[in-house]
């Protein structure tokens, strides 16, 4: 049997939610599903061998968990040595495990409102089934997220533990840079006090170290995969969105970054592979936002019927100057009020046509989450906008954890008319 | 309602209540309100923004593009929460008003002030290059006007609750957050004070200082204006909005103002920074603990008997806050009533049939 298969049903039991608290369940999924499933790229193989150890980790309770929002930045949480656990990224896993329908039917029940975002309620309802490691802390940054704040709140009162939020202003300035700043100076001084660590420089250097290396790799990968055709597809290359999420300043991302560019690289050189993949790319995407994760099929249908290739993710897009370890709070403030999807859309907008030039790709796909008031509620801004730079621009409505809420049947009449659209602008 | 006293005058548009409305006067403007009245639904909006987005922007949208706010100069929106943004966005587009994004900080500490002080000073500025410029005179001027009317506001609201609001505006408090924030505040301080002191003689003359109905409080989102009309038309009820369009504009504090050599804009800019930032904390604000401290004593000061929670659709503020609050009208035993809605009249109908059963058991 297929042992992702075989896991999922497990999971699926009545020991299932005794199963995914276990620090053991991870250790075994590591060795068997790790080693004996097959993976396009060692890089990928590496990354879930990764996510499945700082799961395990998690459970074990031996170091402080410290539960993070999606945009919350986790050298952070690297800098003080805690182990990060992120639900909205756990909410996502729940989803492909086929785990998430029950979850949301408690959420519901909850009281939890069924048009919030479903990573939210998802979370909520984990949180309350006692499916996640307990926390030690909580962190949750503003940008971007108008629900994880708040989510976070909900839950450090459920568990009386600290909370730590950051408030990211809207716009990029002298004063928004000190703001920033000046919360994650006395966060840090918090997590001094509370994990008895002093912050001191050589664990700055070192943690600084790891985010801009991994930053250098995936400018190369960014760098290897705008040539035509491009040597990664975006089934693959959207997977990578837990690094952007958990892995900046973690020790092993660079090394999994790397592998992953050297991959890449391998492709690009292999001329007989090549020539196999130039079929595969009839039209090259942009994908903007995050992708369905309780099912394959929007981007298998688009990647292996149609030849689309999503070459580019937006989620996956370095957009920050690296980090300077002398400045390690203005520095980090930098980094995240860089972020395009910050301030007036004219910001996203720009970061999006410059990738369109860069990746020379045809097109470019929203896939509209539900709940998210962020990227779903600039869709139609950015739509007009695209156009108007005669950018084909595709917004499809979905769910990334409810897969009942969006029939596919929509979204594939949709997907098809783009085709016909496209096929019909470079006949 | 004399929403009609602005018209004279140039009126900027304004969204959330920690917009200083003292700036936009010191311009020279009239800071107005803009509110979903219009009782149709929003679906002249579809292609600019989601379905999924709160109603407040959308039906805001909706009626500008129907030619109702034709009469403003500009606005000033705030980065409240991402529909807003949103808004802003559309509207920097599709309108040729001016158009300006206030940044107001989540958090209260002295980095917020600090920040939201600056923030201020560019606002400043930027209203100063539409209007008049903001010269330390006209900064105190609009200062003291804005003092004094949070002052007769409160002395207003202290001096005998929801039952003199009702008799003088139709919707009672929230009919009185409703004017105040869409008038000249000179015209309106004159009208409050006219209205305290018929107040005080009135009660002088029946000697009756305490209001006796039952206390039940409106709270969660911005509530459509069928809502409030239908609560205010239960005279057993003395209804207390907890909402930005009731008591979180009305009990804004009074701070005072910096005098003599002590006086100039920064400092001006640092106390409305202080003073916004301090005023009753709304969802939006990080700090459960301050919001949990406001509720807790609204429901005990105000003895309120039930609560009706607005919960505005696609508001996560809302929903969040929500939950909050459920937790503590569980431990005070107070029922509670939740309604959803899209700000529209359309659903009025049933909301009418579960608000008057609700009322109904409490009586």
């Amino acid at each position: 049997m297929n042992p992702h298969k075989l896991f999922r049903e497990k999971l699926k039991s009545k020991l299932g939610r005794k199963l995914l608290a276990s620090p053991g369940t991870y250790k075994l999924a590591r060795d068997v599903f790790v080693k004996k499933s097959s993976f396009s790229f060692e890089a990928r193989k590496k990354m879930t061998a990764m996510a499945l150890d700082q799961a395990a980790e998690a459970y074990h309770q031996k170091k402080p968990v410290a539960w993070t929002s999606a945009f919350f930045p986790s050298e952070m949480v690297y800098l003080f040595d805690l182990v990060p656990f992120a639900p909205e990224a756990a909410a996502g896993t729940l989803a492909s495990l086929d785990l998430a329908s029950d979850l949301l039917k408690q959420s519901d029940q909850m009281g939890i409102a069924s048009d919030s975002c479903s990573f939210h309620r998802c979370a909520t309802a984990g949180t309350a089934l006692e499916y996640f490691p307990l926390p030690d802390f909580l962190m949750a940054s503003s940008h971007l997220c108008d629900g994880a704040p708040r989510l976070f709140q909900y839950m450090a009162r459920r568990y009386e533990k600290p909370l730590y939020l950051l408030d990211v202003p809207y716009r990029e300035n002298e004063g928004s840079l000190k703001y920033v700043a000046d919360q994650l100076a006395k966060i840090a001084h918090y997590l001094e006090q509370e994990t008895g660590q002093k912050l001191t420089g050589e664990r700055i250097e070192k943690v600084f170290k790891q985010s801009n290396l991994a930053r250098q790799y995936q400018l190369e990968i960014s760098r290897i995969r705008q040539q035509v055709p491009s040597p990664m597809n975006g089934e693959e290359g959207l997977s990578y969105v837990y690094l952007t999420l958990l892995g900046q300043g973690h020790p092993e991302a660079p090394n999994i970054y790397r592998t992953l560019t050297d991959e890449l690289q391998e492709i690009v050189n292999n001329n007989a592979v090549k020539s196999a993949r130039d079929d595969k790319e009839r039209f090259r995407l942009i994908w903007m936002h995050l992708r369905p994760y309780h099912s394959p099929e929007m981007i298998n249908y688009l990647e292996n019927e149609l030849n689309h290739k999503i070459v580019a993710e937006e989620m996956n897009h370095v957009y920050w100057p690296p980090l300077d370890p002398e400045k390690p709070f203005f520095s980090l403030a930098r980094k995240i009020l860089s972020h395009p999807g910050l301030g007036p859309i004219a910001r996203r907008l720009e970061t999006i046509e410059k990738m369109v030039r860069d990746y020379q790709t045809h097109a470019v796909i929203h896939f509209s989450h539900w709940g998210c008031r962020q990227s779903v509620g600039g869709a139609l801004t950015m739509k007009k906008l695209l156009q108007k730079k005669g950018i084909p621009f595709l917004a499809l409505d979905g769910d990334c954890i409810d897969g009942t809420s969006f029939p596919w049947g929509q979204a594939l009449t949709r997907i098809e008319g783009f085709h016909e659209v496209l096929e019909q602008l470079h006949a | 309602m004399d929403r009609e006293a602005a018209t004279d005058y140039k009126k900027v548009g304004w969204f959330c209540t920690y917009t200083p409305e003292e700036l936009i006067h010191a311009a020279g403007f009239v800071p107005y309100r803009l509110l979903p009245h219009s009782p149709t639904g929003s679906g002249n909006v579809e292609d600019a923004l989601a379905a999924n987005l709160c109603p407040y922007p959308r039906k805001i949208l909706s009626d500008m593009r129907r030619g109702v706010y034709n009469d403003l100069h500009g606005m000033v929106i705030a980065n409240s929460c991402n529909a807003m943004s949103h808004l802003y966005n559309v509207l920097k587009m599709e309108s040729d008003h001016f158009i300006y994004m206030l940044d107001i900080p989540r958090k209260q500490d002295e980095n917020a002030i600090e920040y939201f002080s600056r923030e201020l000073e560019l606002l400043a500025d930027y209203l100063g290059a539409k209007g008049k410029p903001l010269t330390l005179g006209r900064l105190k001027r609009s200062s003291e006007t804005y003092r004094q009317k949070n002052e007769l506001l409160q002395k207003l609201i202290a001096q005998n609750g929801q039952f003199n609001a009702r008799t003088h505006f139709q919707a009672g408090l929230s009919g009185l957050a409703i004017e105040a924030a869409s008038s000249a505040p000179e015209a309106f301080n004159r009208k409050l004070e006219r209205i305290l002191t018929e107040e005080q003689s009135r009660d002088k003359q029946s000697g009756e200082g305490e209001n006796k109905t039952s206390a039940l409080l409106l709270a969660g989102g911005l509530p459509p204006h069928g809502l409030t009309e239908m609560l205010a038309g239960h005279q057993e009820f003395s209804v207390y909005p907890e909402n930005c369009s009731g008591l979180r504009y009305l009990q804004k504090p009074l701070p005072s103002l910096p005098k003599g050599e002590n006086s100039s804009p920064e400092k001006i800019f640092a106390m409305i920074a202080r003073s916004y930032l301090e005023k009753p904390p709304c969802p939006r604000v990080f700090n459960s603990q301050s919001r949990e401290y406001y509720y807790r004593r609204l429901l005990d000061d105000l003895q309120v008997r039930a609560v009706i929670y607005h919960d505005l659709l696609f508001c996560d503020m809302c929903h969040y806050d929500y939950l909050l609050l459920k937790d503590l009208m569980e431990e005070k035993d107070i029922p509670h009533l939740k309604v959803k809605t899209e700000l529209g009249e359309e659903d009025m109908g049933q909301l009418k049939t579960r608000v008057e059963a609700f009322l109904e058991i409490l009586e």
